[in-house]
């Protein structure tokens, strides 16, 4: 026998998601993501003498997307983070190079988000000119992103969550 | 006492090579970007609210 079946679409009474308060709480994963991503820059220069400064910009909505981000334009932490080839050093100003000549002790570690004491050792020498082997990239950028997108993803899944009626 | 020198060869050499160094080594572009997908507007939201409440309407009196 046949049977006669009809579907029907019934719809709730109003939208199930609050946009406005999502679109707070979007902020609101945005800005928490690099509030931690600020610092765990910090983190990375916590023992350098002379500290470079990171620039965070709160969430802004752009078209499509809610963006925010840390920066710095530091040189020396550029090279730091990306690394250098071997490289010459002559003196730009004097005649000679003077250092210290007894072993280093590098404060950072590739992808590990601190820094721990350390710096040159020894006595003083001269050189007319050094090789330079070369600094390991240490990816800290690299390192703080892959971390700050599984948290990001928990946040925003926090936001859903909040904003559903 | 210190004396001051200054050798034109070498503070152009010096200048040279300093030019080399800095085009040998770019500086990495140093930041973490934060983007999310916004959510629709409030308008979107009710323009598409509306467009299901018609399309419920007509499959209920069999509209085509």
């Amino acid at each position: 026998m046949p049977a006669n079946v009809r579907l029907e679409v019934t719809l709730p009474k109003k939208p199930l998601v609050d946009t406005k308060r999502l679109l707070r709480g979007l902020g609101r994963a945005v800005d928490d993501t690099t509030a931690i991503a600020e610092s765990n820059f910090k983190a990375t220069v916590k023992t350098w003498r002379r500290k470079p400064r990171f620039v965070r910009r709160k969430a802004t909505r752009k078209g499509k997307a809610i963006e925010g981000d840390v920066t710095t334009l530091d040189e020396i932490y550029g090279y730091v983070t990306g690394g250098t080839r071997r490289h010459v050093i002559r003196p730009r100003r004097g005649r000679l190079l003077a250092f210290r000549g007894g072993k280093y002790r590098a404060k950072t570690r590739r992808r590990v988000l601190g820094s721990r004491g350390g710096g040159a050792t020894g006595g003083l020498r001269f050189a007319k000119q050094v090789m330079h082997p070369g600094t390991e990239a240490r990816e800290f950028q690299q390192e703080i992103a892959a971390r700050r997108r599984r948290n990001l993803h928990n946040f925003v899944v926090r936001a859903w969550a909040e904003a559903r009626k | 006492m210190t004396r001051k020198i200054w050798d034109p060869k070498l503070a152009e050499e010096l200048t040279e090579s300093d030019r080399r160094f800095r085009e040998g080594f770019k500086v990495p572009d140093v930041s973490v970007n934060v983007t999310v997908n916004a959510p629709p507007t409030e308008e979107q939201v009710k323009q598409a609210w509306e467009t299901l409440r018609e399309y419920a309407q007509r499959d209920r009196t069999g509209e085509k």
